[in-house]
């Protein structure tokens, strides 16, 4: 049953929330959606881009399009942009919103499909581990070993982005996931909480961001690895947040690579040297070694892309 | 609540869950939007609502209340077409027609209504058209139809192209019968079984349904997970589909074999058992009867030296300068997941059955239709006057339409059964996969001596011997010993795709050769024209050695960013359907053309009235091209690249006759002299008659043609074939491909592809060209990305949407030039073979050879994998 929300409150019941529709509308044809549905599209105030002096507020349900296309946007995170123009296509990006996608359900061959029982559909195993993980994690951090679908949380997170959580509480984007399991969720927004907005703060003077993913085609597809960078600071670096998705549970930060920038001179050799440490911690399946690898590319050729660019500063 | 659609208004009370896509299809009757995977990954149901494009699957119905919605159906304005309508017919952009309609919709939002304006530069285009998927792969054309320069194509198009840019050409899925119902199957949770009890009543109790029928075998034995067992018909589609869940269903679950791997090993359970317990086949055409080790089938051999060429190959191993290649290659279980999906709507009239279904074969399955229902032939009629794609999945009768024939029966009422692009992708049928142990033996003079192959196909429960055979012509002078085996499991059954066994076979060949040459220290391409006598072959070296850049050649073998260039060359069959027939009549002074074929899309109706008026020249309005009805003359079916060759003379030999009859009888009627008829006009002592003058005097009139024979004869006669008889000819084809690898990624573009196809005449090169690029890219998704996967345990199929099975999009496309080589074909009727198969095989070796150029490293299986690529480790 769907109820069309007015208001925050007007959600209290529901188990699941839609927006786009690119994710619930899908799994309720295959009888994976949740019974009590509120359609939040119709509420005021939560599909605006707000910029303040230090920082810009995303509204939930603005849509994954306007991000990507944003002018304002394009100039001042431009990695953010870059990572919502990259994903799914046109049609899907024209109606899925910012909260859907940072709350959507995994994609896996094995989950949404009826009749299969898994460990997020009411089940005991996870069938992917002893069967076709091709496009599983590397990371193996949970009993499930799909990624994270979420584009956007590993740019935010790389943006340190904050998440506004009705009716109180505001928490970094990194932290509404994690490892802890949960059937029913890949996040940790409570029921009867809502997300509401981000908070993306103004880049620093000397920071610099990016991102690149990697897929079986150009436009369109899922990507098999993805990576956003921030690095703050170039001889030294003072700061780095290194994010992969497509190889965890989570939106994964990638601790090893993010320490060893720290305190050095941004170079090729760096960057190098950063990138060989970035598998260091996987735990790859049986057909996901390739990932690891992947991963190690990714990283390098996206701050290799910082080396020669100027800063915010700089420029 | 009321919306407004093309500025109409309709009050409808949509469901919860209901989607606009549902909404316009089934409430509103606007068929022309498309539903392909319902998950708003393929753009053919784009609508604009309130001037934005949106996928119609995405949208729910009720909350397009009180906007403005605006349908393919919408786009012409009092039957003109928009601009980029016009601009798609008339560079051919289209082929069966089902993404059509997504298509122009999404073009009209991506660059406004006009074409050639700066925001269709390629790059941006292609990122904007990213949601948009063909089959069929007319990508090139769209692009083509998107520059300023379009008009590469005939300007009028294709006879049935306005049908298919409004959205006004009806598919199977589109049929709508008053009352009709919907059906569901009801499918196998388990790969191997024996149902011990199923009770429809429950599902039977519900509201709104009105009938189950069961679709098991009288055993009760389930193969494979997917496997029909019962279906439902119900008012409508989620009524069925509740009612469905309803069914009362328990197994006995026996031991389940899932990869051929295991199937193979000892102690594995045996899936066929008993002597008259065989499984389906998976190939076109009749085949020898093989033998059976376990749940090995075969080896089905191909008469040759066999010895011989075994110890050719030893000796060569042991003497120094001769080379022997010796590899195995790897295919992936390729779908073919056309754009409509198999679908059938079936109504009993009285004693009759009406059954309209997406097939290529519509005489073929009124036969079957006819033997299964015990009814005879002319109680029974096939429609299918659009089929939107087919690929060779639709040839026999399939599940989808016994149940819609069945319910119907069952109910008293129409029903239609429509796969789900889930069971599409999961039973719809898929290129066996294959495992290919290849040979060659190559003396040090450059002679080639020896090829064995022994190829191991994985059809699931059926089986598939034709991979090693497809081998038995090419490179006459090696001896060779060629052997298939098919390894039966319980997955879901394979079934003939687009040049059935040949991409697996050449992907071997054509990379050991490349190898050969490779060690050898010579030209790829010299080195197979000194191994080849066939004149066609030999004109495709010639073409590729001065016709594209292969001489001049630049490969990159340092640094990030690797340039490759690769060559390969295959032969296909030339099939004839001997029996086909073309009636060509004039009435009410208009051309009639009808004979019971179809137009899956390669253009068979364009072709047909090409043909007639290149013989009887009348204005594109007065002919009538009438397919897609097995109540026609007797027509071939749409397989094999048979076709063509098949209908052209026949169409020749019908309009030749009729074109006597018109000049006799304007002779009459004009009291002409010394008439002449010409293909423009009826000459005569006075002046001269157009056709149309003549078809304006009134005759009625009827001819029927025959398709004559080839000149000399066939090499293998028609009767032992199903009425396909292999002609004394081989189209060939052969592509040069460059690619560029980025090694840091691990990705491969393929750039520029240049395909030489020899088959003879091309009668319509604009559509023949279109169907070589189609080739050319769903060659390409299948040495790229495309992997059907298979759980091992549940024999669950995982690829299942468009995310997870990848075909090409219009960014993938590379620049695919086409040129066709003239004659070597003149004993054909009408001097032309079909070419819709042969350019799918060069391609994959023609990539792995590229690669090879371009990284040093040769790929052995496809879909070439993702870190294949990779350099070394930084």
């Amino acid at each position: 049953m769907i109820h069309e929300a007015q208001t925050l409150a007007d959600t209290a019941h529901a188990a699941e929330f839609l927006a786009g529709g690119t994710d619930v509308l899908v799994r309720a044809r295959m009888g994976r959606a949740a019974e009590r549905v509120a359609d939040i599209g119709q509420i005021a105030g939560l599909d605006q881009l707000d910029w303040s002096p230090g920082c810009l507020r995303i509204g939930a349900l603005v849509t994954v399009e306007r991000l990507a296309t944003d002018q304002t946007l394009r100039c001042e995170h431009p990695a953010l942009a870059h990572a919502a123009e990259s994903l799914a296509t046109p049609m899907v990006r024209s109606v899925a919103t910012v909260g859907g996608n940072l709350l959507q359900r995994v994609r896996c061959g094995y989950f949404p499909k009826p009749h299969v029982r898994c460990l997020k559909s009411g089940g005991d195993r996870c069938h992917a581990r002893t069967g076709d993980h091709t496009n599983g994690v590397c990371f193996d951090l949970g009993p499930c070993v799909a990624p994270h679908p979420s584009t956007l949380a590993v740019a935010l997170i790389a943006h340190d982005a904050e998440a506004e959580i009705w009716p109180r509480r505001c928490v970094p984007v990194a932290d509404l996931y994690s490892t802890e399991w949960s059937p029913d969720r890949e996040h940790r927004v409570a029921p009867g909480e809502v997300l509401t907005g981000l908070f993306v703060p103004a880049a620093p003077p000397t920071s610099m961001t990016a991102y690149l993913r990697v897929g079986a085609t150009h436009f369109g597809g899922w990507p098999a690895a993805e990576v956003a960078v921030r690095v703050v600071g170039r001889d030294p670096v003072r700061r780095a947040v290194v994010v992969a998705g497509g190889v965890a549970p989570i939106p994964l930060r990638l601790q090893s690579v993010e320490d060893y920038l720290v305190g050095r001179r941004l170079d090729i050799e760096t960057c190098a040297q950063a990138a060989a440490t970035a598998g260091y911690e996987a735990t790859p399946l049986p057909r996901t070694e390739y990932k690891v690898e992947l991963l190690r590319r990714l990283v390098r050729t996206v701050l290799t892309q910082l080396v020669q660019r100027p800063t915010e500063e700089e420029s | 609540m009321l919306i407004h659609v093309n500025g109409t208004d309709h009050e409808v009370a949509p469901g919860d869950w209901e989607t606009l896509a549902e909404l316009l299809r089934d409430r509103l009757g606007l068929t022309g939007t498309k539903v392909i995977c319902g998950t708003g990954a393929c753009g053919a149901c784009a609508v604009s609502v309130d001037g934005k494009v949106r996928a119609a699957c995405l949208v729910r119905a009720a909350s397009v209340a009180g906007k403005q919605v605006r349908t393919i159906e919408g786009v012409a304005v009092d039957g003109r077409l928009s601009p980029v309508q016009r601009a798609l017919v008339e560079a051919d952009a289209i082929q069966c027609g089902y993404c059509t309609p997504g298509m122009v919709m999404a073009i009209e939002a991506a660059c406004g209504r006009g074409r050639g304006e700066p925001s269709t530069a390629d790059a941006g285009i292609a990122a904007r058209l990213a949601g948009n998927l063909c089959r069929c792969g007319t990508y090139p054309r769209i692009m083509a139809a998107l520059r300023a320069d379009a008009g590469g194509g005939s300007s009028a198009g294709r006879v049935d192209a306005v049908a298919k840019v409004t959205g006004a050409a009806c598919y199977s899925t589109d049929v709508r019968y008053d009352g009709q119902l919907d059906g569901v199957i009801v499918r196998s949770t388990v790969p191997h079984a024996i149902v011990e009890n199923l009770d429809l009543a429950p599902a039977l109790a519900l509201p709104g349904v009105h009938g189950a029928i069961r679709l098991l075998p009288p055993d009760g034995l389930i193969r494979y997970t997917g496997q029909e067992i019962a279906a439902i018909a119900a008012d409508d589609l989620a009524t069925a589909q509740r009612a469905a869940e309803a069914v009362q269903l328990s197994y006995r679950t026996l031991d389940a074999v899932i990869e051929s791997a295991a199937a193979r090993q000892d102690g594995a359970e045996i899936l066929y058992k008993g002597r008259s317990d065989r499984p389906p086949q998976a190939d076109e055409g009749s085949l020898m009867p093989v033998g059976r080790q376990g749940n090995v089938w075969g080896p089905a051999r191909t008469a040759g030296r066999r010895r011989a060429a075994r110890r050719r190959v030893s000796a060569a191993a042991r003497r120094a300068g001769d080379v022997v290649v010796q590899g195995v290659w790897h295919s992936a279980k390729q779908t073919h997941t056309a754009m409509e999906p198999h679908s059938c709507v079936a109504a009993w009239q009285g004693d009759r059955l009406i059954v309209h279904m997406s097939t290529q074969a519509v005489r073929r399955m009124a036969r079957y239709i006819a033997r299964r229902w015990e009814l005879q032939e002319d109680q029974v009629e096939v429609h299918a006057e659009f089929v939107g794609g087919a690929f060779g999945a639709k040839q026999e009768l399939s599940p989808e339409t016994v149940a819609a024939i069945e319910l119907a029966r069952a109910c008293g009422r129409p029903t239609r059964v429509v796969l789900s692009r889930l069971e599409e992708l999961s039973v719809g049928g898929y290129r066996p996969g294959s495992t290919v142990e290849l040979t060659l033996a190559v003396a040090a003079d450059r002679s080639i001596t020896a090829l064995t192959a022994r190829a191991w196909s994985d059809a699931g429960c059926a089986v598939s011997t034709n991979v090693a055979r497809q081998l038995r012509g090419v490179y006459p002078k090696a001896l060779r010993d060629l052997s298939d085996f098919s390894v039966v499991t319980n997955a879901p059954p394979g079934k003939p795709f687009r040049g059935p066994g040949g991409p697996p076979a050449y992907w071997a060949l054509e990379q050991a050769v490349d190898e050969a040459a490779g060690r050898l220290g010579v030209d790829p391409v010299e080195l197979r024209r000194g191994w080849d006598r066939d004149p066609v072959r030999k004109g495709l070296y010639d073409w590729a050695v001065q016709q594209t850049p292969w001489a001049e050649r630049d490969s990159t073998s340092t640094g990030r960013w690797r340039r490759g260039w690769g060559f390969a060359i295959a032969s296909w069959h030339h099939y004839v359907q001997t029996d086909s027939i073309v009636d060509v009549s004039c009435q009410d002074g208009v051309v009639t053309v009808k004979v019971a074929t179809q137009d899956i899309g390669t253009g068979t109706r364009t072709l047909l009235a090409d043909t007639v008026r290149g013989l009887l020249d009348v204005p594109q309005d007065r002919i009538r091209v009438h397919v897609g009805d097995s109540r026609l003359p007797r027509g071939p079916f749409s397989a094999g690249s048979s076709a063509t060759t098949s209908l052209v003379p026949a169409a020749v030999a019908a309009s030749t006759e009729l074109r006597s009859q018109l000049a006799a009888f304007a002779t009459r009627e004009f009291g002409l002299l010394e008439v002449v008829p010409a293909a423009e006009l009826l000459r005569h002592r006075g002046g001269a008659l157009t056709w149309a003058d003549v078809l304006d005097a009134g005759p009625s009139l009827s001819v029927r043609g025959r398709r004559p024979r080839d000149r000399g004869g066939y090499r293998f006669p028609s009767f032992l074939l199903r009425g396909f008889a292999i002609g004394r000819a081989t189209p060939s084809a052969a592509q040069v491909v460059e690619v560029l690898v980025d090694t840091e990624l691990g990705r491969i573009k393929v750039e520029r592809v240049f395909c030489g196809v020899a088959a003879g005449r091309v009668f319509t090169p604009t559509m023949a060209a279109s169907q070589c690029q189609g080739a050319v890219i769903q060659a390409l998704g299948m040495v790229l990305a495309e992997e059907q996967r298979v759980d091992p345990v549940t024999g669950l199929v995982t690829t299942t949407d468009f995310g997870g099975y990848v075909i090409p999009r219009l960014a993938d496309t590379p620049d695919i030039a086409v040129s066709f080589l003239p004659g070597g074909f003149d004993h054909v009727a009408q001097g032309g073979a079909g070419l819709a198969e042969i350019a799918v095989l060069p391609l994959a070796p023609a990539v792995g050879n590229a690669v090879f150029a371009a990284t040093g490293k040769r790929p052995y299986s496809m879909p070439i994998p993702p870190a294949f690529a990779l350099g070394r480790t930084p």
